[in-house]
């Protein structure tokens, strides 16, 4: 899955090279904590987070057989 | 410079190659095994997402095809951001959307039948534009009925109203 987001990640930004995903595995949930570059950052949150929210609902309908929660947190 | 993504040339032209090459990773990575059908047009391609089993297929569409209607946002925004190819990319996965609007045309069609025979306005469920507009579509042409959508959304529905005699 981490390598999964890191490419959809890249093909919405500017600056693919400063894209680095991190999959922090908790007990009941991983997170998923997505660096990219400050100018890139309001194309992966996307008009009123659409973006953003495309990429949560993708990782959590993916992760649901699994039993444990996603969820995607976007820094820069 | 990007040059490539998901494995693919940015200078390849060919749309199918293209789409299945994208589609192709994600679920590739997601342990899924994949067929696509493909139907290009001029403003628009139809791209049918084949998964093992029926239980997959769900999975991936989600409630109410939220997880379809994201892989199709995802996969246009990729695809118009990098390829330089406007035209709207319809996913699908099992025939699920070409069912609904079956579903749905078919809906359009009973209730002008009914308003007919009942000599009352038929209002309809609440429903998403993308599906009041197939509505409206399928009766645009009927000769006893015209439609009109009421209320706010998410709760907008489409009514589906008798024409006078003069067939206004």
């Amino acid at each position: 899955m981490k390598d999964l987001l890191e490419e959809i990640v890249k093909a919405l930004v500017d600056h693919p090279e400063d894209v680095k995903v991190q999959a922090v595995e908790g007990e009941q949930a991983v997170v998923y904590e997505v660096k990219v570059s400050s100018d890139d950052i309001g194309k992966v949150i996307g008009k009123q987070g659409r973006t953003a929210n495309a990429l949560r609902t993708l990782v959590r309908a993916a992760a649901s057989k699994t039993g444990k929660n996603a969820m995607v947190n976007i820094l820069s | 410079m990007k040059t490539t993504i998901f494995n693919i040339k940015l200078s390849e032209k060919d749309t199918s190659k293209i789409v299945k090459g994208i589609l192709g990773y994600i679920f590739e990575k997601l342990e899924e095994d994949v067929n696509f059908e493909i139907r290009e047009k001029d403003t628009e391609v139809y791209v049918n997402i084949i998964l093992s089993s029926k239980e997959k297929q769900a999975q991936f569409i989600g409630k109410q095809g939220k997880v379809l209607a994201t892989l199709q946002y995802l996969l246009n925004a990729i695809l118009h951001r990098n390829f330089n190819d406007d035209r709207l990319f319809i996913i699908d996965i099992g025939g699920y959307k070409q069912k609904q609007i079956d579903y749905l045309k078919n809906l359009a069609i009973e209730a002008a039948i009914k308003a007919k025979k009942t000599g009352k306005d038929q209002i309809l469920q609440p429903m998403s534009a993308m599906a009041r507009k197939i509505i409206h579509t399928t009766l645009s042409q009927n000769a006893s009925v015209y439609t009109y959508s009421i209320g706010k959304e998410p709760n907008r529905r489409v009514v589906v109203a008798l024409k006078n005699k003069n067939g206004e």
